[in-house]
Formats: C-alpha cells, sequence, structure tokens
C-alpha cells in the first residue's frame, strides 16, 4: 500500500502543460552515445569493446579446438552431420540449406515480450578453421542498442539459425528490436529458422516429460551444467548490471549462454543421428515418433523403413508403432497386412489409440474386404470398450459411440436389406 | 412479427384490466419524427453509392451527410445518434472513402465490448461487399485466431476492436503494427457515452498512448466518436481524445412513437411503506407480454437480478422440452453462448430476454416490440438508451417503467418528466486520477522510452518518471527513460474494475469436465463469490465450494435450492489529508484523501419470492485496502441527542443521501459511498463521508463537495414527503426492528441543510 500513500502524495507534483505538446517522433539521426560509466569494469570481467557508427557494443570470443568436447559428443562431429544431410535429400525441417552460412544463435532478454523488452545478449557459435568460434554481443546499456545489433551483421545477408524456440520467442524479439531501431540499420533480412525445440519435442514425445534444455541435455547428450545460473535470473541480473555497473553476475549469464549454444550443436548433431541413421539406435517411443514425423512429412518411403526397423527389433512390445504402421499400410494400399497392423492395436494397445484401431478395422472389413458381419462385430467390441474404459474424455467418447452407431445402422441396412431398423432416438 | 394494432390492443387490453390500470401512474405518450435528408456527396466513391443503393438508400440522413462533410475537412467529429439511427454510416462512409482513395489507409474502431465489435463487423462486411470492393475488415480480439493475427496486422484496412485489447494486445506490440500505425486514417470510437468514470478515464489514457504511437510513426489520425443522448458529449470525447471536436448535434433519423407506462407496485406493507417486489411485477408484466407474443426485453440492474427473473420467467416453459424462448444475456457469459441470443433474437426465436445493460449498447438484436425496466438504471442516459430498444425505426413501441422501492426509482415515478422531458446528466472522467495516470505512465514508458524533453499528453510527467526510475522501473540513459525491468505492465493494469484480476468461475458438477463458465471482478467476488454463496448462471444455481483467493479461482457445482445469498462489507475510514476546508458555526465540510478498509463480514441466505431471512455464515476473506478521494461533512451533536437516537438518524439520514447523488453527478451507485459516523475518528464529531469507489478517486465526491447543502435539503424534502411510517426502503432505508428511523433522520436532514425550503 505504500507505493499508493506515495502515488498521493505526487498529487501534487502533477503538473498540465499548456504549451505545444512535443510528441516524439521515429529519428533517422544518429546519436552515439557516450560508453558506460562502468565500462571499466566491464573490460575487467572479461569483455571486449567494439565500437562502430552507431557506438559501443562489448563482446566475448571463445575458440573451441578440433578436440572439444561438449557432453558425449565433439563439435567437430557436425561435419558429419552437415554431410548426412546433404546426401539425404530430404526437404526436412531439421536440414540445413547448404549455401548457407550456419549459425547457432540464442538471446537472453530483460523480459519475455513486447516493445520494451530489450535483448541483452546475443551469442553465435559457427565452424571456424578446423574448429568453432562462439561470439557473445553484449548491450553496454539501453542506449546503444543499435550499435549493438549492428555488430552481429545479422543485416548482412540470409543465414541459417539453429535455435532452441527461437521460432516463437527469439525471432520475434529480434524483430520487435530491429524495428524499434529501423530508421538507423540497413533491414533485417529473413534468416531460415531451424528450431531444435520443435524437433525435439517430436521425437522424444512421450519418452521425456520436461523440454527444458537442461532436461535434454542430461539426457540426450550426455551434459550436465555445473554453476550454472538460472535463465530467469537473467532479466534481473542485466538491470543489476545497468543500474550498479557490476558485471560479475553477468558474465554467469553469458556462461549460461554459452552452453545453451554449445549444447544446441551437439543436439543438433543427436538429432540428425536419430533422423538418418541407417542402423536402430534410439528407443522404440523415439523411433516410433520419427516415423510417425516423416509420414506426417509426407515422406512416406522413410516413414515405412523406420516404423519395419522398430516392429522387427520389438515385434508387439509397443503397439503404437503398429498404430502408425497401419495407416501407411492402408495408404499403400496393403489393407489386410493394415488389418494385421490395427489388429495388433486392438489387443495390446489401451485408450483412444485401441477404439481409432477398431474404428480403422471396421472401415477396413465394410469397405474393402466386405465382410460386413466382422465389421459389425468390431462396432460392437469397440462401443463395449468405450462405455467402460474411464480414461478416455467424455466429448472423445460421445464422438465415437455416435460414429460407430451410425456404421453399424449403415452396416445392418447392407447385412439384411430391408428390414425395418431402430431408430438411434 | 406482430403489427402495430396488436401491440395498441395489448396497451388497451392493460389499461382495461383495474387493477393494472390503478398502478400506473402516468401514461405518457411522444410522438414521432420524420426524418430529415441530404443528397449523397459528389466526391463519394461510386461503389459506395451502389452499395448504398443496394441497400435501397438513395439518400443521407443529415447527420450522416455532416459527419461526411468535417471528414472531409479532416476535422475530428462527435455525433449523438440515438438507437437505430443509421450511426455506423457516420464512419463507415468516410472511412470507407478513404480506403478506396488510397489503398494504403488504414482505420481503427474501438468499441466498449469485444460482443459490439464482433457485431458491427457482419454490418461492415455487408456493406464492403455490396460495394464490390476488397476491403479488408477484422476483428481483433482475444478470439482472433493465432494464425489470423498477422495477417490482420499486416493487411487489415479496417482493425475492429476494444480499448482492452488495445491496451494490452497491440500497443505494447506496436513493432508488429507498423503498416497500421504508419497509415492511420481515422480512429473510430463507438458508444462515446460508455467511457465514462474509471473506465472512461482508463482508457482516456488508453486514447493518449495510442497517440503516442501514431506520432512517432508519423500519422496524424481524426477521431471520429458516436454517442447516445448524454449531456455534454463534446466536452467528454474532448476530454477523451485530448483533441478539439466539432459535434453533430442533430439527427436526421426518424424515430416511432412510444408509449410509456409508469408502473409503481402497490403498497404492501402501510406501516413500512413497503411496495411489492418490482422484480415480481416485472415477472407478472412479462408473462402476459409473453403469451400474447409480444417480443420483449427486460432491462434488471444487476446480474443477480437478471438471473432471478430468467429463473422464475423460465416456470412459463418448464413443460417444453429445449424451450429456449427465454433467454438471460448479461456480462459473464461466454461469447458463444452470447452469439446465439443475438441471432435469437435477431430471428424471432427468442422472444423474451432479460438483461444488464450489457444490451443498451448497439448490439444488433433487431427490433423488439416492448422494454420492461426494473427500476431506474441511475441515470437519463441509460434509460433512453434502453427505451430505445424497443421499437426500431417507425413501428410503435411500447416502454413500461417498474419503479423499484428506492428513493430514485420513486423520484422518477412521482416526476416522469424528470426522465422524459428533462436534460440528460453529464459523463465525466478523470485522466488527473494519479493511480490511473500512473498505470499508463508505465504502460507508456515500456512502449516507447520518454526522452528529457517529453511530455505525455498534456501532462508533464518528468517528476513521476524520476520517481518510476527510483522504484527501480525506469533507468535513465543517453537521454531517455528506458524500461528495465521485466515486468510487462499492461497485463497488471485493468482497464474495467478497481481490481486487477478477475476471479475465474470454474463449474465442477463433473469431476471429469470442469468447464469455466465466466469469470468476475476481484472486488465484486468478494461479495459473490464466497463460499456457501449461490452464484447464478444462466438461470441455473450454482454453490461455490471454494473460493481459491491467491490462484482466483471460484469452484462452483450445481445445485437446486429455494434461496438466493446476499452478503455484507464493513469499512473503516481514515483520513490521509485534507486539501480543502469550508466552516461556518455549526459544521465543517472538508475534501482530501481517505483510506478504506473493506472487510466482508457476513452473508444471508434469502428466501425466493418471501424474501425471508433463513439463515447466515461468516465470510473469511483478506481485507481490501482503498485509498480514495473523499469529502465529508461533521456537525456538533444536537442538544439532548444520545447517541443512539444519532446513529439511528444518521444511518437513515446516509441511506436517503446515497440515493440522490446520482441526481448531482452521473455515476452508478455503486461509484460512489455515504458512511455516517458517529464520533469519527479525525473530527472527533458525527461525520458522513462521501468517497469515491475507485483508488485516486474519480473526482465525484469532489463535485460533491459544493453540493453538500443542495443534496441535504434534496434528501430532507424526500423523507418527508414519503408515505411510510418509522423508514422505508424508499427513503431512510428498512428499519431493523421496531426503531423509527424517519423521524429522526428527518429532523437532522432538516437542521443540517438549514430550512425547509426543498430543491426541486
Amino acid at each position: 500500500m505504500s507505493y499508493e500513500q506515495n502515488l498521493m502524495k505526487m498529487k501534487g507534483m502533477l503538473k498540465k502543460s499548456t504549451s505545444e505538446i512535443s510528441i516524439q517522433k521515429e529519428t533517422s539521426k544518429i546519436v552515439q552515445a557516450s560508453s558506460p560509466s562502468y565500462e571499466s569494469n566491464w573490460l575487467a570481467a572479461g569483455l571486449e569493446k567494439e565500437t562502430n557508427q552507431y557506438g559501443t557494443v562489448y563482446k566475448k570470443i571463445v575458440d573451441y579446438d578440433e578436440t572439444y568436447s561438449h557432453g558425449n559428443y565433439q563439435l567437430t562431429e557436425l561435419t558429419a552431420t552437415l554431410q548426412k544431410w546433404k546426401s539425404s535429400g530430404e526437404r526436412h525441417p531439421l536440414a540445413p540449406d547448404p549455401d548457407k552460412r550456419l549459425l547457432f544463435f540464442d538471446t537472453e532478454t530483460t523480459g519475455l515480450k513486447g516493445t520494451g523488452t530489450l535483448i541483452f545478449l546475443i551469442g553465435l557459435i559457427e565452424q571456424h578453421g578446423n574448429g568453432f568460434r562462439m561470439t557473445q554481443y553484449v548491450l553496454p546499456g539501453p542506449a546503444h542498442e543499435a550499435a549493438f545489433l549492428y555488430a552481429t551483421g545479422l543485416w548482412e545477408k540470409p543465414v541459417t539459425l539453429v535455435m532452441y524456440n527461437g521460432k516463437s520467442f527469439d525471432i520475434p524479439q529480434l524483430d520487435t528490436r530491429w524495428t524499434m531501431n529501423r530508421n538507423l540499420l540497413p533491414p533485417l533480412p529473413k534468416h531460415d529458422q531451424i528450431d531444435l525445440l520443435h524437433g525435439s519435442r517430436r521425437i522424444w514425445k512421450h519418452e521425456m516429460e520436461s523440454f527444458k534444455l537442461p532436461a535434454v541435455e542430461e539426457e540426450q547428450l550426455g551434459f550436465v551444467r555445473e554453476d550454472d545460473m538460472p535463465g530467469h535470473m537473467a532479466p534481473i541480473i542485466y538491470q543489476d548490471a545497468v543500474k550498479n555497473g557490476r558485471a560479475e553476475m553477468l558474465m554467469k549469464i553469458l556462461l549460461h549462454n554459452e552452453y545453451d549454444i554449445l549444447s544446441l550443436v551437439t543436439l543438433y548433431i543427436r538429432s540428425t543421428d536419430l533422423l538418418l541413421q541407417d542402423e536402430l539406435s534410439g528407443t522404440a517411443i523415439s523411433q516410433t515418433n520419427i516415423g510417425k514425423w516423416y509420414a506426417d512429412l509426407k515422406s512416406h518411403s522413410r516413414a515405412s523403413t523406420v516404423l519395419e526397423q522398430v516392429i522387427e527389433e520389438y515385434g508387439t512390445q509397443h503397439p503404437t508403432t503398429h498404430f502408425h504402421f497401419g495407416f501407411l499400410l492402408k495408404r499403400e494400399g496393403k489393407y489386410s497386412e493394415s488389418i494385421d497392423a490395427f489388429g495388433v492395436c486392438m489387443t495390446k494397445s489401451t485408450g483412444r489409440e485401441r477404439i481409432i484401431a477398431l474404428e480403422e478395422m471396421a472401415k477396413l472389413y465394410e469397405h474393402k474386404n466386405k465382410d460386413c458381419t466382422k465389421a459389425l462385430q468390431l462396432c460392437g467390441v469397440a462401443k463395449g470398450l468405450i462405455v467402460c474404459d474411464s480414461s478416455l474424455t467424455g466429448s472423445f467418447s460421445i464422438r465415437m459411440i455416435a460414429e460407430f452407431t451410425k456404421r453399424e445402422m449403415r452396416l445392418k441396412r447392407k447385412l439384411f436389406p430391408g428390414q425395418a431398423q431402430k431408430s438411434t432416438k | 412479427m406482430r403489427t402495430n394494432s396488436n401491440l395498441q390492443s395489448f396497451i388497451d387490453g392493460l389499461k382495461q384490466d383495474p387493477e393494472f390500470a390503478s398502478n400506473v401512474k402516468h401514461y405518457k405518450v411522444t410522438e414521432g419524427k420524420d426524418a430529415t435528408y441530404a443528397p449523397f456527396p459528389d466526391k463519394l466513391h461510386t461503389s459506395l453509392k451502389e452499395a448504398l443503393a443496394s441497400k435501397g438508400i438513395h439518400q443521407l440522413y443529415s447527420h450522416q451527410r455532416e459527419a461526411f462533410d468535417f471528414a472531409q475537412q479532416e476535422k475530428s467529429y462527435t455525433a449523438v445518434t440515438p438507437t437505430a439511427s443509421g450511426k455506423s454510416l457516420c464512419y463507415h462512409l468516410p472511412v470507407l472513402q478513404s480506403i478506396l482513395e488510397n489503398e494504403a489507409a488504414r482505420a481503427l474502431y474501438l468499441f466498449p465490448t469485444k460482443a459490439l465489435a464482433q457485431d458491427q463487423l457482419a454490418d461492415l462486411h455487408e456493406l464492403i461487399e455490396a460495394s464490390g470492393e476488397s476491403i479488408l475488415s477484422y476483428t481483433y480480439d482475444g478470439d482472433t485466431a493465432p494464425g489470423l493475427r498477422t495477417k490482420v496486422r499486416k493487411s487489415g484496412h479496417i482493425v475492429l476492436t476494444n480499448p482492452d485489447m488495445l491496451h494490452s494486445g497491440i500497443l505494447p506490440h506496436h513493432t508488429k503494427w507498423v503498416s497500421l500505425f504508419e497509415n492511420l486514417k481515422y480512429i473510430v470510437i463507438d458508444e462515446l457515452h460508455t467511457y465514462k468514470g474509471v473506465f472512461g478515464t482508463h482508457v482516456a489514457h488508453v486514447l493518449r498512448r495510442l497517440k503516442r504511437i501514431c506520432a512517432y510513426y508519423g500519422s496524424n489520425p481524426v477521431f471520429i466518436c458516436t454517442s447516445a443522448t448524454i449531456a455534454n458529449p463534446q466536452q467528454l470525447a474532448e476530454n477523451l481524445t485530448n483533441s478539439s471536436m466539432e459535434l453533430i448535434a442533430e439527427n436526421g433519423a426518424p424515430a416511432g412513437k412510444k408509449h410509456f407506462l409508469f408502473y409503481n407496485p402497490p403498497v404492501v406493507h402501510e406501516t413500512f411503506g413497503i411496495r411489492r417486489s418490482a422484480v415480481l411485477e416485472v415477472r407478472d408484466i412479462a408473462s402476459r407480454l409473453y403469451r400474447e407474443g409480444v417480443q420483449t426485453i427486460i432491462f434488471a440492474k444487476s446480474r443477480v437480478r437478471v438471473e432471478m427473473l430468467v429463473t422464475y420467467m423460465k416456470e412459463l416453459t418448464k413443460k417444453k422440452l429445449m424451450d429456449e424462448t427465454i433467454m438471460g444475456y448479461r456480462g459473464g457469459y461466454l461469447p458463444s453462448e452470447r452469439r446465439k441470443i443475438e441471432k435469437g433474437l435477431r430471428d424471432g426465436t427468442i422472444k423474451t430476454v432479460v438483461s444488464t445493460n450489457a444490451l443498451e449498447l448497439g448490439i444488433d438484436i433487431g427490433q423488439l416490440q416492448a422494454c420492461v425496466m426494473t427500476g431506474y438504471p441511475g441515470n437519463i442516459a441509460s434509460a433512453l438508451q434502453q427505451a430505445g430498444r424497443a421499437g426500431r425505426r417507425q413501428d410503435d413501441a411500447l416502454i413500461i417503467y417498474v419503479a423499484q422501492s428506492m428513493a430514485l426509482d420513486q423520484y422518477i415515478i412521482e416526476h416522469p418528466n424528470y426522465l422524459l422531458g428533462g436534460s440528460p446528466e453529464e459523463a465525466h472522467i478523470h485522466p488527473d486520477n494519479i493511480v490511473i495516470l500512473m498505470d499508463h505512465l508505465r504502460c507508456a514508458s515500456f512502449e516507447l522510452p520518454f526522452s528529457m524533453n517529453d511530455q505525455y499528453a498534456e501532462f508533464d510527467v518528468q517528476q513521476l518518471l524520476e520517481f518510476l526510475a527510483s522504484e527501480g522501473v525506469l533507468v535513465l540513459a543517453g537521454e531517455h527513460w528506458h524500461w528495465m525491468t521485466e515486468r510487462f505492465p499492461a497485463s497488471e493494469v485493468s482497464l474495467r474494475s478497481a481490481s486487477q484480476e478477475n476471479v475465474v468461475i470454474i463449474d465442477k458438477t463433473r469431476p471429469k469436465e470442469t468447464t469455466v463458465i465466466g469469470e468476475m471482478d476481484r472486488f465484486s467476488a468478494m461479495t459473490l463469490l464466497h463460499e456457501e454463496a449461490i452464484y447464478l448462471h444462466q438461470g441455473t444455481q450454482f454453490q461455490v465450494e471454494m473460493l481459491d483467493w491467491e490462484e482466483k479461482k471460484a469452484y462452483v457445482t450445481e445445485v437446486d435450492v429455494d434461496y438466493f445469498t446476499d452478503a455484507n462489507l464493513a469499512v473503516e475510514l481514515k483520513v490521509i489529508s485534507e486539501d480543502k476546508k469550508q466552516e461556518d458555526a455549526s459544521q465543517i465540510v472538508a475534501f482530501g484523501d481517505l483510506a478504506v478498509l473493506a472487510i466482508p463480514t457476513i452473508f444471508k441466505k434469502i428466501r425466493f419470492d418471501s424474501h425471508d431471512n433463513i439463515g447466515s455464515g461468516p465470510i473469511h476473506l483478506p481485507a481490501e485496502e482503498l485509498h480514495t478521494a473523499s469529502t465529508w461533512l461533521s456537525f456538533d451533536i444536537p442538544e439532548g441527542w444520545t447517541e443512539a437516537v444519532l446513529t439511528d438518524a444518521m444511518t437513515g439520514a446516509a441511506h436517503a443521501m446515497q440515493s440522490f447523488i446520482p441526481l448531482f453527478v452521473q455515476c452508478d451507485r455503486t461509484d460512489i459511498h455515504v458512511v455516517p459516523q458517529v464520533k469519527a475518528v479525525h473530527t472527533g464529531k458525527p461525520t458522513f463521508f462521501i468517497y469515491d469507489s475507485y483508488p485516486g478517486g474519480i473526482g465525484l465526491s469532489e463535485k460533491m463537495f459544493d453540493q453538500w447543502n443542495a443534496l441535504l435539503r434534496q434528501a430532507a424534502a424526500h423523507v418527508n414527503s414519503c408515505e411510510c411510517e418509522a423508514g422505508c426502503p424508499i427513503c431512510t432505508g428498512p428499519p431493523e426492528s421496531d426503531v423509527n428511523l424517519k423521524t429522526g433522520a428527518a429532523q437532522l436532514l432538516k437542521s443540517l441543510s438549514g430550512g425547509d425550503r426543498c430543491v426541486v
């Protein structure tokens, strides 16, 4: 309540002006802000200074040689990864354009959204000589934003950015900051975006609970963070660094950002290995997810290959694989194989998957095998299951009961033409 | 749909019913008027002329033409437009004209609610389609599909939205709207009169922020406002937009004949002067209209009343399965529910709708034949809007005003010309309110840093920015005040109410399928969603099982009981500062800042129909503290009065005064409070406090500071002339036991106002 009391005191300070109202306009005039008073602190903490026509920016450059490992992977395995993509010929969301520079990219910001949120740290890592080079650009203060954005070189030409949740977070933020400075800076080209969060969710759905980067690192990359500052502390630490000039904690945010982008490199290697491997190496769940992903991308032959591998290895242990395989077989016109695949789900699956599999079987028996008696029997089985399976949501149950009832009526008409039918109501 | 003659015979039937007729205190007829036309402007684009012609329009009403001409001169204007006077052409025509002249031009339409924007979009689409031109118009609100948003932002010529969305969804993300802000030619503010009080003050700031962003991107849009009849449309518009305005006061649209019945429920308790419940009377009258097939809208003042009436009315149809000819309509229903009801009204499948003031606004529900008002809505403008819902265009309409026992309602029954002939009230906003101003100054700082030379609209804010910097919200760097916290200020500021978060109402009757059925602001939730409260939604009763105050969630389950609940609030007052003071021999009147501590105490269970109190229980919720503006009057204890006598007299007098404040300043009864204290801490004497319900005050009690005497005289005259014996809900409020509230209150008011003379 003290805030409100303070405000009441301030009522006296509120002045109204009758003079011509001054409203600021977008400026295209470059005003070089002078270096902040705390510059010496920041340099002492290990940052380098760079100046350009817009002002000052600080940066940190780290080189990694060809033997450098991060968790289970060496960074240089990326070369093989890129080669795999090239020779696969897949048009996949994770496939890079071989003609563009590949940058692993991550930002830290002062908030979550809106024009009042600043990006204060942009970290980039790319292949450099035989090894890798990371560059982190740090915003000296809010008055130096144009200099900071310009220094990243992201305006030069379109590149491919590999990110974690970048599509919905980093890129919109970058667009916003660029727009706020659009009269000063050259325009920002449209960069290709590879979002490894989306990829991870597709690959490890049902296998991992959390898709926070540290969780993915521990489970998939063999990397455990030490002395890591959690990302949500970043805004407070940056504010402190600007308000008080202290840089020690800021350097911890730089370390956090470094972990993030190093993991981007190895996560990209790991994801590609799973996606483009010749032999089975993931779990039944992740491999099935990958097969499903290829199927959704209309890459049907690769989808079949992946799912067949899983079935060969695990048999009927993992019915979901048969579920997706059933749809692929149906698409290829292999109806009886498809029925067999869904048949596995009828006995082994649970919940929603089992019901949908039964529906598919009923469809196939009715329309392809012309076995209406069998189809009718399956409808009955399905309805019985829906009624006693309490794990199903209400709306799904209601919809499916209606579907099966409709199908039953049609089947009965086919089986017993001319006979009066019981109405649904 | 029935014809005029049916309505006339229905009215004749009512008049011949002796019991009904004896309660009708006045029967007034306002005559219709003919239209005034003006030719299409020469400049008007051919496609627009054709579009209008295809709808059978070959000339404009005079006010529509005047609007077009002002727009051509790039002057901002406000048009006063009663219900169904073709107000939308006052803005559609100039806006569409500008887009047809320059494809890059953009317009932003603001409606007070999402529902109105969605309704107006249909109207606009129809006009655009008839023109055969490709002009893109979209609503942009919480319901807009994520996939469509980018398209709306980049290529929508006309964007229809509401102030809340502008405040938290558009302005803080202005970089995504560059093509709109660079080319913004018109800002349309529909239903201007709804922007008053706290909400209006917030919107005034949202518009100041909007203008700031426009200026940043180099545009200088023209404002077009349309308003219902109020006393000061031009002043309100200028204050709201901080721009000078032309006024279009003369309306060229025709109007039908209106039959007004002023109905006063019979007295059922002579001693206490208690009348039969207006709600029950309305139920009977509306049932009659329903049986005659007259499509009717019933207005009730609160959500609870709406739900009670729906419950009563649905008795008429309970034998019919799935019957939906009687519906409720109020805020808190989900959009899909509301759309369905609006459609039902337009196509006639709904015969009776019971509404709060949500339907005062221009939602297109077509032509209703009759309107029943459950009590006086608090101001003339609202009453006329409600009446305007019946008999659109040239048809006859029946309006039945059913008075409640309350003072203002009875005053209207006694003085029908106050409503029909009198001039409507003024609507005020108070952009100087420091709490609201600071809220929006933070939002504005977030959107665009202020420089050390910048003003914020008409305010010199450098000292306030310094204060924000000292609070750690801003940092001064390179001549600008930069936002420097991770907070998103717009989400901390709600335009609609004092409390900042709404309580979500969750139905857990079926544990597997919990659904959100509505929401409510925090302050109302204290008295309506406490545990064990009966919450009514579409006539269905729910009992609040658990109120999670931290998480702002109320869990309810469906019940079927024969009572509703009513909660009490206890308040403590502390004067913080005294800014103005006037003293004479016996009285001190002052104005200043006040801290109010509100604690919900108990609730009562009240039986339907009989309204008996059948039980009560405590409410356990934290106190809410409010710092606000207040005026107070203190006086010496009259000679020979005991404290007990004085307590009763002051309670009665306060009740009478509170009722009449809306005659002096336009506000809802809940915007302002009168609290009597026999021995106030600040003055040490008997004192009446009048305070604004909103933090920081919104200028209401400041206006009352100069009008104590007029208010006291009005209240004195009213209590004196009341027909009851010992105090009643109409004058002093109902006496608790056998106490005579009336004599003491009357004496006190008379002596404080210094005579017998009465103002009206």
